[in-house]
């Protein structure tokens, strides 16, 4: 798919002011890349209409339409569009780039969790699509494809609609055709999409509640006919009977939002809300005064990642901290020994290569930039499939007991092997070549350690600091582990590091990671450092730290009571190394 | 009718004494320092006062004054003669003059000779009334109050997260921390809250936009957020977050206002921030210690660098820098767990057990004689501890001791902001006055324990290790025997006795509001109106449990236990014969945030408005009604008659409360105005006002009440308060200090403090406990009391004329 990416004709192509940089979003009708407005220097979203529908008359029209229904608004929810024109029969407007995700991802992370999106974080993303639907009702527009995937939520925090391609001006009326996505679809538009009324949106807006406070949709089936004559025809169940935690209050306003008649239900947007807030806030009292408070301000990293905290869920908030913090600088799961193949280098998406890693262990990272799939009509249909972003090649002596073809010839030193050898009458252990247990190109000198250091002991090295993870069923004591950086020829230098006086946690317990960790990177520490870990911030100043990268200096020496274990090679500012 | 007669003499003879200055001025002479009015004057004072040398009191007093050489405006000249001859008649119109003995008046003409040479009397309150009144009136140990708060523990209960005692500590070290950097923030957010929406308020006054600006903060009350909401942004502190939870609720006011009106309140608050922002922060810094001399209180700066948090450990005292070294970047968390560690290891503490308490009791005025007896290098160690502004006692205290009692355990040297005792299942904020009032002091507990709550959350997830220890600087402290005698012989504040309840019926009490709406909207009694008016009704009819009477009486047979038991004794006697002024805290921080409180002193117009009669009279109406098997109509009558009477008797109380609490918003109660007869009087003859309360307990009354009467409301909905004690102040007339808060469960909780004489006399023959029971016994009377009373008045609210079935009355008559 990355191929096909790079094949697209358009990429690099400069349309006005804005050059198309990659594919950040495909769908039926409509191509989205990611680009630059070359002028003000400023990411921009630039939709382009697909190479099949370009000689649509139809199609083009309504393409026309989505921008010119946006392009004059102004409100803090709403995608704003900036520019339109079409080129060499290419219609194509350029939008407001967010980065973030839409509610449907955000609400998949949820519920494989088995979890609901916070109440709060319900009524905020309620509100903001509400006061965007209301800010559209009253200039005669409506959306008519109210969904999960066209709300966008920034990693900035705020919340915006998008996608109105379906947009219907009511006093122009439509061609009747059924658009929009039958999950959500209000009754009167599922009959008719001509019928669509401002609270047709409201109805829609009602089922992405429902699903945001139950964790589903009131009417679902494998057929889209289907779920639409259930929602022409049958009642929703009741929401209280799939999450007995809400109040009957809620349910009530839930169920009004559905109703089936559009003068039946809420007639703005934003009075379903308050009425929702209202009756989400009885009796939560209680339940807030005794929820756990979000991790201190002071704390440098207030979340944990690889999961949940137990027994809590995160916020979206958190959720996006998390997304941003984790998407960028040094892969999440970096363990070498994991058996994951390095990903080639997306080099058309630097710096995006978001990785999921709460979402499972999977080495695969996705780059999700604002990408909102659709079901039909102009909407972005399906996230464009992204590269795999690079793993810098990780390449580090790792012992093993089974010998390999490549053997490298390293040397045993005795202790009687050097030029303080004393003459005996006893025959000397002499030199002997032995086959190195490594499985690399390195040539390391190792040694036969001494005592044997603990196994699973996971050493990572990265921009952002130094690390041991602890992975053993022990506490363990690292006062052992001594670094020394070597130069490029195998000298060492000035730059060492002992734990027994630089690490403030000697002791590091089973589960836990410790590490030493350098303030105002811009880079992400190693996901096993987040949620367990006792860090040590040295300072401003990282330049006395011997992982700062120097010029020729590209390695270290691993060593456990003295004697060196292993040759840790960095690469790409990342070095780590399994302790056996 | 006596103090009427004497009142009216004294004022008359002041007149008279006001007018000979009058006639003897030189307008000349006026405009030179040596003003002869002045003189005569301080020769009036000198002649009430008993003190040799008031005139040069009151030249020292002027001598303070900025501009040492006043010189009277030409404009004033003729101010002063119209003033001089329309003495009378000014005196007569004064709002106080005419409740005022003798030494009120020749204040009130002292300030307005002053005034009238360009003072101004606010500029003699550069940081308003109250925190002048702080100063000046509640500095001692007992005028601290306390709050609380039981979220920390419940929550970590709630979610099984085992802390261990390092973590403990060193979550309420990083919220204490966190306090001290960010509390400027925090100001600046209670500042902006106030000062943004009363401008908003002013500014939309007279515009049809005036309605919805009218209550804007009463709904910022309700909206305000005291912890972190899950919405909070990664790495977002509270301050932070508040602000913009407030940004976004003042942002959505605006919207509604035309373009105009929204530049006028730009301007408008930028021009206030300019001017008050400043001098508000610097009023309220928790950065600051108290330095006490023998008038009063003086705040001197603590650097924030050299800033500490005192913890006391096995009545060890420790300091732990709040900032990183060289830095001012708050203490790395890791370096503050291994202080606590190295505090907590039992084996080997590192500094010698101490005990201040004594100091802390001391009379505040004996301070300087105190240190003038201790050894240089004794001070110096204590004065160590000026740098920590907050102290958190680990010695744990039984969590169900009355808060008053609580305290009692080692609270440093009397000059700090805020202690924090731990009961093990709560925390006890113990507030300075002179930093907090009760309303900001209950939002920073809650702020405080929400902040150690997120801090313990994150230390949870750190390995469970024993993390390396860091020796943090510990009190080295050991009185020589003659630096002990002196702190024996110190004199200490009035020995108190406390009591608490929580069985006051709160929704009988909103139900009678509604009641009364029902019936009337012109009945506008608070919950709060209830408790004080009931509070009077209290004190005529409380009668002691005839038990403690007997244990008394059983204790004037000793001739040792004789003076408390007849001193109590005439307590119990007298406390029905007098209806009590009390003071009452007003809010003024929305007038003006450096205001911060109105006291207002209030007494129930119980006899003017024969409260007692007309509800005895009612009730026994009601009942003869009731009971009335013929003459029914009649009975009716005669009860429809007196309900009606008693019922405007109570909205007559309501308006009058209203009326007060207007009054003292607007910073214009008698209180206040009596405050405000201090202005640029030198200190030692203020405080001449407590030393003389034969001449001057009119105004000690006015100024100060007889007890306390502090109700700081009902917590929000997500707070974790508990329960509240107020502070009594230094006037060893005021005898009480009640308490009022209500939790978030709708719990109404009242402490009351009780330094009636027979407390100091009982407890020194070591019968405190029997002090305790009579203000336990007081307490319930109260409560039970007050809950008859609601049941009595919803029941004469709601009597309306019955029809009897004739079967009724022959079941009556059977």
């Amino acid at each position: 798919m990355a191929e096909k990416l790079i094949e697209d004709p358009l990429i690099g192509q400069q349309f006005a002011n804005f050059r198309l940089d990659r594919v950040i979003g495909r769908g039926g009708m409509a191509v989205v890349y990611y680009g630059m407005d070359v002028k003000l220097n400023r990411p921009v979203a630039i939709k382009v209409i697909d190479a099949r529908y370009r000689g649509n008359p139809a199609y083009a029209e309504r393409f026309i339409r989505e921008s010119q229904v946006v392009a004059t608004w102004r409100h803090p929810n709403v995608l704003q569009v900036y520019y339109a024109d079409d080129e060499s029969d290419l219609y194509y407007f350029v939008m407001e780039y967010v980065d973030g995700l839409d509610l449907r991802k955000l609400m998949d992370m949820y519920n494989d969790e088995g979890q609901l999106l916070p109440i709060d974080d319900v009524v905020r993303i309620g509100y903001s699509v509400a006061d965007a639907l209301d800010y559209a009702h009253t200039r005669g527009v409506i959306h008519r494809d109210i969904k999960p995937s066209n709300v966008m939520v920034a990693t900035d925090g705020r919340v915006l609609l998008m996608d109105f391609g379906l947009a219907l001006q009511v006093t122009e009326g439509s061609m009747g055709e059924v658009f929009g996505t039958p999950h959500y679809m209000a009754p009167e538009q599922a009959k008719r999409s001509a019928d669509a009324v401002p609270q047709s949106d409201i109805y829609s807006l009602g089922v992405l509640l429902y699903e945001m406070l139950t964790g589903s949709v009131p009417f679902d089936d494998s057929s889209p006919t289907s779920v639409a004559i259930q929602h022409i025809t049958q009642p929703p169940p009741a929401p209280r009977l799939i999450n007995p935690k809400l109040n009957i209050s809620t349910e009530e306003v839930l169920l009004k939002a559905l109703e089936k008649g559009p003068s039946d239900r809420y007639q703005t947007a934003r009075e379903m809300l308050n009425a929702l807030a209202r009756a989400l806030s009885e009796g939560a009292e209680a339940f807030e005064r005794d929820a756990l408070p979000p991790m201190p301000a002071g704390v440098q990293r207030p979340m944990p990642t690889g999961g949940s905290r137990p027994g809590t869920v995160l916020t979206v908030a958190e959720r996006m901290a998390l997304y941003v913090e984790n998407r960028s600088g040094v892969p999440t799961e970096v363990d070498p020994m994991a058996g994951s193949t390095p990903a080639p280098s997306a080099t058309t998406m630097p710096n995006r290569s978001p990785i999921w890693s709460w979402l499972g262990g999977a080495v695969i990272m996705l780059a999700i930039l604002a990408i909102w799939g659709g079901m039909g009509g102009f909407g972005w249909l399906a996230p464009a499939p992204t590269p795999t972003p690079t793993l810098p090649p990780v390449v580090a002596v790792v012992p093993t007991n089974t010998p390999t073809a490549t053997h490298t010839p390293t040397l045993t030193p005795s202790p009687t092997a050097t030029e303080t050898a004393v003459p005996t009458t006893t025959p000397t252990e002499t030199p002997t070549l032995t086959p190195s247990p490594t499985a690399t190109e390195t040539a390391v000198p190792t040694l036969t350690p001494s005592p044997t250091p603990p196994t699973s002991l996971l050493l990572i090295y990265t921009r952002t600091g130094l690390y041991v993870i602890n992975r053993t069923a022990e506490t363990i004591d690292l006062t052992p582990l001594t670094l020394n950086a070597i130069d490029g020829d195998g000298n060492p230098t000035n730059y060492a590091f002992q734990a027994s006086t630089d690490w403030r946690f000697k002791n590091l317990a089973s589960g836990y990671c410790s590490g030493i960790e350098i303030l105002n990177t811009q880079n992400t520490r190693p996901s096993q450092c987040e949620g367990f870990a006792s860090l040590t911030f040295p300072g401003q100043d990282g330049s006395q730290y011997f992982w700062r990268e120097r010029e020729g200096i590209t390695q270290f020496r691993v060593a456990w009571f003295g004697e060196t274990v292993k040759i840790c090679q960095i690469i790409d500012g990342f070095c780590s190394v399994r302790l056996p | 009718m006596e103090v009427r007669k004497n009142y009216s003499h004294a004022t008359e003879r002041t007149v008279d004494e006001l007018r000979t200055i009058a006639h003897s001025l030189d307008m000349r002479e006026l405009s030179e320092i040596s003003l002869p009015q002045i003189e005569a004057v301080a020769e009036l004072v000198r002649k009430i006062s008993p003190t040799s040398d008031a005139r040069s009191l009151i030249r020292s007093g002027l001598g303070r004054l900025p501009q040492r050489r006043p010189t009277l405006p030409t404009s004033t000249t003729s101010d002063l003669q119209l003033w001089l001859q329309n003495l009378d008649r000014l005196l007569d119109k004064a709002v106080y003059g005419t409740f005022f003995v003798a030494p009120a008046t020749v204040l009130w003409g002292y300030q307005h000779l002053l005034k009238l040479l360009g003072r101004q009397l606010e500029d003699a309150f550069p940081e308003g009334y109250w925190q002048f009144y702080v100063n000046y009136a509640l500095r001692e140990d007992t005028a601290r109050h306390a709050h609380e708060t039981h979220g920390f523990d419940t929550i970590l209960k709630r979610h099984n997260l085992q802390l261990s005692a390092v973590d403990r500590l060193t979550a309420w070290l990083m919220a204490g921390i966190y306090g001290i950097h960010t509390y400027d923030k925090l100001l600046q957010n209670e500042w902006r809250e106030r000062v943004y929406t009363s401008t908003l308020r002013n500014i939309a006054s007279g515009t049809p936009y005036a309605g919805r600006m009218s209550a804007l903060y009463r709904h910022w009350e309700r909206e305000r957020p005291y912890r972190r909401g899950p919405d909070v942004l990664p790495g977002q502190d509270y301050a932070a977050y508040r602000r913009a939870k407030f940004d976004a609720f003042i942002e959505n006011a605006l919207t509604h206002l035309p373009e105009e009106l929204r530049r006028s309140w730009v301007f408008a608050v930028r021009d206030a921030k300019e001017r008050e922002l400043p001098a508000y922060l610097r009023q309220m810094s928790l950065l600051s210690y108290l330095r006490s001399d023998v008038y009063g209180e003086e705040r001197l700066p603590i650097q924030l660098d050299e800033a500490h948090i005192g913890v006391i450990h096995q009545q060890r005292y420790y300091l732990i820098p709040v900032c990183q070294p060289d830095t001012l970047k708050p203490a790395d968390v890791m370096t503050v767990r291994a202080q606590a560690a190295a505090i907590l290891q039992q084996d080997k503490p590192i500094a010698p057990a101490v005990n201040l308490t004594q100091w802390a009791t001391a009379k505040r005025a004996s301070i300087p004689h105190l240190r003038h007896q201790m050894l240089p290098e004794t001070l110096a160690e204590l004065d160590t501890l000026h740098h920590a502004p907050i102290l958190l006692n680990l010695d744990q205290r039984p969590f169900y001791l009355e808060l008053a009692e609580l305290r009692q355990a080692e609270r440093g040297m009397g000059c700090h902001a805020m202690t924090i005792f731990n009961t093990g299942e709560s925390f006890i904020f113990d507030l300075s006055h002179i930093f907090f009032d009760g309303t900001w002091g209950a939002a920073l507990a809650e702020i405080m324990t929400n902040e150690a709550t997120a801090w313990a959350v994150y230390l949870n997830t750190l390995p469970n290790i024993l993390p390396p220890t860091a020796a943090p600087r510990a009190l080295h402290l050991h009185f020589t025997a003659a630096e002990q005698a002196a702190l024996n012989a110190i004199p200490a504040v009035s020995r108190e006795a406390s009591a608490e309840t929580e069985s006051i019926n709160l929704q009988n009490l909103l139900a009678l509001r509604r009641i009364f709406k029902l019936r009337n909207d012109l009945i506008q009694l608070t919950v709060n109106d209830l408790l004080v008016l009931y509070r009077a009704i209290h004190a005529f009819t409380y009668r002691p449990d005839p038990h403690l009477v007997q244990e008394l009486r059983h204790l004037l047979e000793d001739e040792r236990t004789r003076p408390a038991a007849e001193q109590a004794l005439a307590v119990l006697d007298h406390t029905h014969a007098v209806n009590p002024s009390s003071l009452i805290p007003v809010d003024a921080s929305q007038q003006d945030p450096r205001d911060r409180v109105h006291p207002m002193t209030f007494q129930v117009p119980i006899h003017e408005l024969h409260v007692l009669e007309l509800h005895e009279q009612v009730v026994s109406a009601l009942n003869h009604y009731k009971q009335a098997t013929y003459d029914r109509d009649e009975a009716y009558q005669e009860f429809d008659h007196l309900q009606r009477t008693y019922l405007a008797a109570l909205a007559g109380c309501g308006v009058v409360f209203s009326r007060a609490k207007e009054i003292a918003a607007l910073g214009e109660s008698n209180s206040v105005g009596t405050i405000k007869l201090l202005a640029h009087l030198p200190v030692p003859l203020q405080r001449l006002l407590d030393k003389i309360p034969s001449r001057f307990d009119v105004l000690n009354d006015l100024i100060k009440g007889r007890e306390v009467f502090s109700n700081i409301g009902v917590v929000a909905s997500n707070s974790s308060l508990l329960r509240f004690m107020s502070a009594k102040d230094d006037n060893e007339g005021k005898t009480l200090a009640w308490g009022v808060l209500t939790d978030a469960e709708g719990m109404m909780r009242i402490t009351l403090r009780d330094f009636r004489p027979h407390v100091q006399l009982l407890t020194a023959v070591g019968r405190a406990d029997l002090a305790t029971r009579l203000v336990q016994d007081y307490l319930n009377a109260y409560a039970s009391g007050l809950n008859d009373y609601v049941r009595d008045l919803r029941r004469v609210t709601m009597a309306s004329r019955e029809t009897r079935m004739v079967s009724d009355v022959g079941l009556l008559d059977g």
